[in-house]
């Protein structure tokens, strides 16, 4: 049950650029609040525009509660569809829109004035059933959408970039009417973004698109905390990407060195990505405090936390956030000496893929 | 300095020709519109142009459509042809019509040997020419109006289960029934004066087949200047009000556009 997509490639031009769905292949469960997140052009669009069929994938099956609905035209799939611009009818009033859906289902007058009107309530757009989408505002718009893709009770709601033409605040407001929406009704949603911070804080699941594959999948956590492949590393939160290779038995994994016979599965001439978010760091103004030595280069200011940037003994460079409260007590100024020793390095080895590895601070403190 | 050539050009002959109208009173102006020849040309005329705009209305509506919302080999071309009949001299456009309606034309041998309708040189035959004439109005009108027209409106209907035909009908004809309806218009006012393939086509029989331009004309022709003037100015008074309409439709449209 759910959505379920197998094997679904296309091609398509977009912007005068030929780009391609993959053979991407993926399992929504019923009920579950999913975000579909990567680059712009990444396919993410395309890839919710196929499931409610308004883009026919050149290969491949989909699947809604079970029934292979692929070559279903849009009419029948039962989707609810939310789009970036509204798209609301406009020569229609508010209540017009959301009875829309339902007119078409044949529902009698009364019970549809009964079903607009919960929805409008539910949406907090009490009294504006007679206005008109000119006099209403971008935050007002898209619940009206909202309404409308939810009246006839669709089998999965789709959203595409719902929030992206909307003020940030009022944004914010959008995303946990949508959560909360989303647990009173249980309906099973797709929503495609590219904003990270949107998806990490309202969904059970992620998917990072990437170049019209599936760079990986998980709950928030595991995707911002273990990344699996350099792509997501870099895409999702800030991180420090430093580049090495190995030579002379030295392998270099950022403000780190290794002897390479300590190491399993590397060899002279490796290219190597090291990763680690500037969050797990730690500083002191003593030296003896943490294993690792470097000079502040520069220091901002974040608000809540204090952004650093160190260059270590061995010449890396990478930023460390740390908290206001740390900075002021260390006293860590620009040109100091401090001690650090960094929680939990990724890497990957360029010679045997693009699977991120991961060391903690136990593997290489000795 | 503009504006004294607009004057020179275009007020002082509308002013001189009202002037002539009603050179002799009122009287001699209506009486010269409702003699029987000159009152059976002006219905003639306005009905002929009206069925005209009505099926311009639809097939320009359609077309218009088509080339906005579909993709297929050709499209190019086909915008290209629609714009022909501007480019074609409407007497040019007459003669063409001969030939295809004629006795001997491919067209006319269908219909009048074999339907037994006859079209050429006579009702008929001034609407066919009249549509040709007038056929990209309602295209051109339409069509910049339908590429403004959001998508993701349409694709909203079918996803809420509606037809294309009903997501036509209810989403997109609403938003582009102004632009139809000034597209209709314009090509109706343009039509109330269109002689060139009209006097070809028609066969110009009085009370008949004479529409009001060939009638202007035909008085000119015998030398009865106030005749002229006076269905002149129902024609001049007909066209300016239909522009003025359509100017207004357009300001309309232009004003109701809300924030997106």
């Amino acid at each position: 049950m759910g959505v379920v997509l197998e094997n679904i490639s296309k091609e398509f031009t977009s912007a005068d650029t030929i780009q391609a769905v993959k053979a991407v292949s993926f399992k929504v469960d019923e009920g579950s609040l999913v975000a579909l997140l990567g680059p712009s052009g990444s396919g993410k669009s395309t890839i919710l525009r196929m499931i409610a069929g308004l883009e026919a994938p050149d290969s491949g099956e989909i699947y809604l509660n079970g029934e292979n609905v692929t070559r279903l035209p849009t009419q029948k799939r039962g989707v609810g569809f939310v789009f970036q611009n509204y798209a609301l009818f406009k020569q229609m009033s508010v209540f017009e829109n959301v009875a829309f859906g339902l007119e078409l289902h044949k529902m009698a007058p009364s019970k549809i004035k009964k079903r607009v009107h919960e929805l409008l309530d539910r949406l907090g757009l009490q009294g504006l059933a007679d206005r008109f989408p000119h006099q209403l505002s971008g935050g007002q718009m898209q619940r009206v959408a909202l309404a409308r893709a939810l009246a006839h009770e669709p089998k999965v709601l789709l959203l595409d970039e719902p929030f992206g033409a909307i003020d940030a605040k009022i944004r914010a407001e959008l995303r946990e009417w949508l959560r909360r929406l989303h647990d009173e009704m249980h309906i099973t949603s797709i929503f495609v973004t590219h904003d990270q911070e949107e998806a990490l804080e309202i969904c059970d699941k992620i998917l990072v698109i990437n170049e019209g594959h599936v760079e990986q999948a998980g709950t928030p956590e595991e995707i911002y905390n273990h990344p699996a492949t350099e792509f997501v590393a870099h895409f999702i939160g800030s991180m420090n990407i430093l580049s090495g290779m190995v030579q002379k038995d030295k392998v270099p994994m950022g403000p780190y060195t290794f002897n390479l016979n300590g190491m399993n599965g590397f060899q002279n001439g490796d290219e190597i990505r090291v990763f680690f978010r500037p969050q797990d760091i730690y500083v002191s103004r003593d030296p003896k405090t943490y294993a690792l030595e470097g000079t502040i280069l520069r220091t901002s200011f974040l608000g809540i936390n204090m952004k650093l940037d160190i260059m270590a003994e061995n010449g890396s460079r990478f930023s460390a956030v740390i908290p206001q409260y740390i900075y002021h007590r260390e006293r860590l100024h620009e040109g100091h000496r401090v001690s650090f020793q960094i929680e939990e390095l990724s890497y990957v080895n360029l010679r045997e893929g693009r699977q991120i590895q991961r060391l903690t601070v136990a593997d290489y403190e000795i | 300095m503009a504006l004294s050539y607009l004057a020179f050009l275009v007020v002082i002959p509308l002013v001189a020709i009202c002037y002539d109208a009603f050179r002799e009173g009122s009287q001699v102006f209506f009486s010269n519109i409702f003699r029987p020849s000159a009152w059976a040309a002006l219905k003639l005329t306005l009905w002929t142009s009206a069925v005209m705009a009505l099926i311009n209305g639809v097939t320009g509506t359609l077309t218009a459509y088509v080339l906005v919302r579909y993709e297929f080999f050709g499209k190019s071309l086909l915008n290209t042809l629609v714009d022909l009949p501007f480019a074609i001299p409407s007497l040019v456009t007459g003669v063409m019509l001969v030939i295809l309606y004629g006795p001997e034309g491919l067209l006319g041998e269908f219909f009048t040997g074999t339907l037994h309708w006859q079209i050429l040189f006579a009702p008929p035959a001034i609407i066919v020419a009249l549509l040709f004439i007038n056929f990209p109005v309602v295209v051109r009108s339409v069509q910049p109006v339908l590429e403004e027209l959001d998508y993701s409106q349409e694709e909203a209907a079918a996803t809420l289960g509606a037809s294309p035909w009903r997501t036509f009908r209810q989403v997109v004809l609403p938003s582009i029934r102004p632009a139809i309806l000034s597209g209709m218009l314009l090509s109706f006012a343009r039509a109330l004066g269109e002689f060139g393939a009209v006097v070809i086509v028609a066969g110009n029989l009085p009370l008949l087949s004479q529409t009001a331009a060939v009638y202007v004309w035909g008085e000119i022709e015998s030398e009865n200047r106030l005749g002229a003037s006076a269905m002149s100015v129902v024609l001049l008074v007909l066209s300016f009000t239909l522009v003025l309409v359509v100017d207004y439709l357009q300001r309309k449209r232009g004003g109701s556009h809300g924030p997106r």
